[in-house]
């Protein structure tokens, strides 16, 4: 996953592919000092950046998931390792979302081996805020196939799929995160909504929640 | 938001914030769109489950605990090794310039003793000159040792041209001081109790944290108990009533852990909710059931769609059967 991150923040990128503009960031002094060895910084940090980054591991595992902590405590150090690639193209609560997913989709691709294909978390549907129980089914239902459609897709494929669908990032703060120009970003988004709806209506009993035309 | 790319009009849909007859052409436009409208269901999907939820302040703070416990634990002994590293460096070259000096002090002895036995009249004092370019440097050795292991790489350094007089016994030195002097200077973080009291609220609530993951729950609580009796007033201590009620529940101590649990809700605060669970799971153990009733009322009605509803209402269906005649 760091060698994932490192590529993707090179420097030696054009300037024309890069759409987000260096942001003044609160969270900056922060980071350096957090670089510079200083624990308490480096605390302060994930406080602050440590609720967004569990919203997206539950995303990606599910509200209810019992590896959400370890996976959390795993994504915070991922971040903190990976701050010296920090380079400002994206907020730092960006660059920590970006690693949460990474993390936690490593972490489902890694046991997936022990999970059934399409896991229903019926949990989720007790929070689920959606008006009626059907609602709630239908959400858990497509929820579960973006997410095995999360573990199967190549992995750059699936970081731009989740930014933008789970998480709900535009193209252009997804491209800025991931360091990819927009393009392709819009390409893999593209890619990545066809085979969701391509899977829901390969199963008859899916084939409702496609929604709109297929 | 600015962007114009059509992938976007789901996002901006998603979070809302515009006036209802633009969102209304917002959701138009969307449907006209191959895969809007499911960009926009699986979105909402996703957005609906992730709001922040009762206890997610302290799950963070745990979380986030044991991750720095984690990274500072595994650093330690990086920085331990470093450490010793510049102990065998400056040892290497504490022998390589004791080793110089004493060859050249053997030379410049042996060069005079010659010149010396070439003059007649100076012949007798030779032995005294070889003695005085020999031994003294060896007493000074042993001298100069026990300073050598107090104090730093530098002086080590600096010393060694002076004090060693042949690389053999610097050797022995340097193998001697280095595995004394390494680990003070760079103890782990868990290796040497701190002294009573010197710790901060944070630390005490980390290091108890870390207990506690590491099952230690005897070790954990008395740092709870610490954290309270020295920052009753701070933040962290507020939390940890929850902690140590959690801790004292499963040590059996279930009068203490309703202490903690009462105490928190006295105040109050964002682990309401497991408080309230607690304090009916300690009254439960504690067999106060009007009590016990009573808690699981309140945390049914102030969090219905709680994790512990179940629970609740289990024990309340318990609870008011048996109390009906």
């Amino acid at each position: 996953m760091l060698r994932l991150l490192h590529d993707s923040v090179q420097p030696g990128r054009s300037a024309d592919e890069r759409t987000c503009p260096p942001a003044a960031d609160p969270l900056g002094q922060l980071i350096e000092r957090a670089l510079a060895g200083e624990r308490s910084a480096e605390r302060t940090l994930l406080i602050t950046v440590g609720p967004g980054m569990l919203g997206v591991v539950r995303r990606v595992l599910g509200a209810r998931s019992a590896d959400l902590d370890d996976v959390c405590q795993e994504a915070s150090l991922s971040f903190l390792a990976a701050l010296p690639s920090f380079r400002g193209e994206c907020t730092v609560v960006q660059f920590a979302s970006r690693i949460a997913l990474l993390t936690a989709l490593g972490a489902r691709r890694r046991s997936r081996r022990r999970m059934s294909h399409e896991t229903l978390d019926e949990g989720e549907a007790a929070i689920d805020l959606a008006p009626t129980p059907a609602e709630r089914v239908e959400a858990m239902r497509r929820r579960a196939a973006v997410r095995a459609l999360l573990d199967e897709l190549p992995m750059p494929r699936a970081e731009a799929l989740g930014l933008h669908l789970a998480l709900g990032y535009t193209v252009s703060e997804t491209a800025s995160m991931m360091g990819t120009p927009v393009d392709t970003v819009r390409s893999r988004v593209r890619r990545g909504l066809t085979d969701l709806r391509d899977r829901l209506l390969r199963r008859p009993k899916l084939r409702d929640l496609v929604g709109g035309k297929p | 938001m600015t962007d114009d790319f059509p992938e976007d009009l789901s996002i901006r849909l998603r979070r809302g914030g515009q006036p209802a007859d633009e969102m209304g052409a917002l959701a138009q436009q969307l449907s006209a769109l191959p895969l809007g409208a499911l960009a926009v269901d699986a979105g909402q999907d996703f957005d609906r489950i992730a709001a922040v939820q009762t206890g997610d302040d302290g799950r963070v703070v745990e979380f986030v605990e044991r991750a720095l416990d984690q990274r500072w634990r595994s650093r330690a002994p990086a920085r331990r090794t470093l450490r010793s590293l510049h102990w065998l460096i400056a040892a290497a070259i504490g022998i390589l310039c004791g080793s110089a000096f004493a060859w050249g002090g053997l030379w410049l002895g042996a060069r005079r003793a010659s010149q010396q036995a070439r003059a007649p009249q100076v012949a007798a004092a030779a032995p005294a000159a070889q003695r005085a370019a020999a031994p003294r440097p060896i007493a000074a050795t042993a001298a100069a040792a026990p300073v050598v292991a107090l104090t730093g790489p530098s002086a080590t350094a600096a010393r060694a041209p002076v004090a060693r007089t042949t690389a053999a016994s610097a050797a022995v030195e340097a193998t001697q001081a280095a595995p004394d002097v390494a680990p003070d200077a760079a103890p782990a973080i868990s290796s040497f109790p701190d002294p009573p009291g010197t710790l901060t609220a944070q630390e005490l609530l980390k290091r108890a944290n870390a207990a506690r993951s590491r099952g230690e729950l005897t070790r954990a609580a008395a740092l709870l108990g610490e954290l309270q009796t020295r920052f009753p007033a701070s933040g962290e201590a507020q939390v940890s009533r929850v902690a140590l009620g959690k801790i004292e529940s499963a040590l059996g101590a279930h009068e203490r852990a309703l202490q903690q649990f009462s105490s928190y809700l006295a105040t109050g605060g964002s682990l309401d909710e497991e408080a309230l669970a607690g304090r009916g799971e300690a009254l439960c153990a504690l067999g106060r059931k009007p009590e016990e009733l009573s808690a699981w009322q309140t945390l049914l009605t102030r969090f219905p769609a709680s994790v512990y509803a179940r629970r609740a209402r289990e024990r309340f269906e318990v609870l008011t059967s048996s109390a009906s005649p």
